[in-house]
């Protein structure tokens, strides 16, 4: 049963087909990867697929209703989305930012219960900012901010995570600790995840399925074992690529 | 004697006061979060100017009461939407570009308050120089503001943790499930009736709805269900406050009020201003 299914989906941006007739299942459980190009429309089709852009064409399900025809709070209870940049215009400490994860699972005139907190707490805890909750956000660095944005969709706790560059401003270490920290997730509670990279090793190492798109509105997408190779990724970025291996793992790098 | 200087004089004034600071207060949050900028503030944007200048449309039109008072709502609305529009760029709202319209739209409706004064009789003048620089000495029992300010603040409140929510961006917002549309409708019609109101009771008092909510996120009220009660109380506060040394400084002179929030506002928005400037260059 799929979680999140496309069916016939076009999205352009400008003059840009980000895809066309797209026919896309995702089911529980899978850890896709979106690869592509700069301006291939990456966070165009995430977006999409949030429900908060409209495709030009197609229809998306999720849990097979209808994603247009769903209130805003239905769908943020079983869909979370890290956007790509977030900006504060107001002083907000972490944990203030965090708990607004909570706001699609409250009622409306409701306050934060000690489980919500807990769960704020917990994902503070999970992307290592359990020291950080009563600083103010805006002291923080550009991968530190990354991570409370990730702590903020761990606290939304939905069973599908759009995830747009989940990776960005992150060093090598969190990077690799963010990106385990999702799959366990995904491994341990079923949790769907839905990634635009720019990667292919971090890709090939962390998802199950993968989505490429060529721009011009051609993709493919499949298990990453069956669609990661040298020559389909040297046509995906048009650039000459070289396999390195060592210890039984390879990893490509740009020639 | 002194009972009736109470009921009749000092109580009434008091009464327009506080509802004044608070309406004022609770528009300058609510465009705040709205806007996502600190700088916002009925009365330098410009909505305070939009809306004088439809009471005094209406009252040159030879309506009153009820009439005063949609016109002042028509004025502030067509003036936020005027400053809205013009001021958006692609995305959110640029600070500079934000402030810069709102201070020319200002300026226009000034220019056109000033015109309209000039073609009034002279016998009017002084009681109308009200609408410019803002006096809660010069109207009668505030029922308006007695009914509208607490409806405002129990609506906004209802919308409350959605504006926290709304704060971290249109895009956060949604993905919250927020529906962001129908909450900016429903903010932007509370600020637009409760900046008219203001302005139909005393004028266009200037800078508390910028002062307050910033002073109340500076003591660490940054959640909207706290910070909304809080502008209230605050601005109606401050305001009573101003008003009562405004009242006592220059005795028997009494000052307009707004020119006191000016002395207190312009320091504090010029350091907000160069604050938004530092921050982004880091």
């Amino acid at each position: 049963m799929s979680l999140l299914r496309a069916t016939g989906l076009t999205v352009g941006i400008g003059n840009v087909t980000v895809c066309n007739a797209l026919d896309l299942e995702i089911k529980a459980g899978q850890r896709w990867a979106i690869l592509g190009r700069n301006g291939s429309g990456k966070t165009t089709l995430l977006l999409t697929l949030a429900g908060l852009r409209l495709a030009n064409k197609g229809t998306i399900e999720l849990d097979q209703q209808s994603l247009s025809r769903m209130p805003r709070r239905d769908i943020a209870k079983r869909l979370g989305l890290l956007p790509q940049d977030n900006r504060d215009s107001f002083p907000v400490t972490v944990l203030e930012t965090a708990l607004i994860g909570r706001h699609p699972h409250l009622s409306p005139w409701a306050w934060e219960s000690h489980n919500d907190y807990a769960m704020a707490h917990a994902a503070l805890t999970d992307v290592g900012l359990a020291e950080f909750e009563s600083r103010e956000v805006s002291t923080l660095s550009g991968g530190e901010r990354r991570r409370l944005a990730l702590a903020t969709l761990l606290t939304q706790n939905p069973d599908l995570m759009l995830l747009d560059e989940p990776t960005n401003h992150l060093d090598l270490h969190h990077q690799i600790q963010v990106l385990s920290l999702l799959a366990d997730k995904s491994k341990s509670s079923n949790k769907t995840l839905l990634m635009v990279l720019h990667d292919p090793n971090l890709a090939t190492r962390f998802a199950s399925h993968c989505l490429l798109l060529f721009g011009h509105g051609e993709t493919l997408a499949g298990p990453c074992s069956e669609l990661l190779n040298e020559s389909s990724l040297e046509r995906l970025y048009g650039h000459p690529l070289v396999t390195v291996t060592n210890k039984g793992t390879s990893a490509w790098l740009p020639g | 004697m002194a009972q009736s200087i109470i009921l009749e004089l000092r109580l009434p004034r008091a009464l327009t006061a506080f509802c004044v600071g608070g309406l004022l207060a609770l528009a300058g949050t609510l465009m705040q979060v709205l806007l996502r900028n600190p700088l916002a503030d009925p009365y330098v944007l410009g909505t305070s100017g939009g809306a004088a200048v439809g009471a005094l449309g209406a009252i040159l039109l030879g309506l009153g009461g009820v009439w005063m008072m949609t016109g002042a709502m028509a004025g502030a609305l067509f003036s936020i939407m005027l400053v809205f529009g013009l001021a958006h760029g692609t995305g959110d709202w640029s600070p500079p570009r934000l402030i810069l319209t709102g201070i020319v739209v200002a300026a226009g409706w000034g220019a056109l308050i000033a015109f309209i004064l000039t073609i009034s009789p002279d016998r009017d003048l002084r009681g109308m120089l009200f609408w410019l620089m803002g006096d809660v000495g010069d109207t009668h029992w505030p029922h308006a503001g007695l009914i509208v300010l607490p409806l405002a603040l129990a609506a906004a409140t209802l919308v409350a943790r959605q504006l926290n929510v709304l704060a971290h961006g249109e895009v956060q917002a949604t993905a919250l499930g927020v529906s962001v549309n129908a909450l900016r409708v429903t903010i932007y019609g509370l600020a637009s009736l409760t900046t008219a109101i203001a302005v139909t009771l005393a004028g266009s008092v200037g800078f508390v709805g910028l002062v307050v909510p910033h002073m109340l996120r500076l003591m660490g009220a940054r959640d909207h269900r706290i910070l909304l009660p809080g502008a209230v109380i605050g601005g109606g506060t401050l305001l009573l406050l101003a008003d009562t040394a405004a009242r006592t400084l220059f005795a028997p002179r009494q000052l307009p009020v707004g020119i006191l929030t000016a002395f207190i506002g312009v320091p504090m928005f010029l350091y907000l201003l160069y604050k938004t400037r530092s921050g982004e260059n880091t």
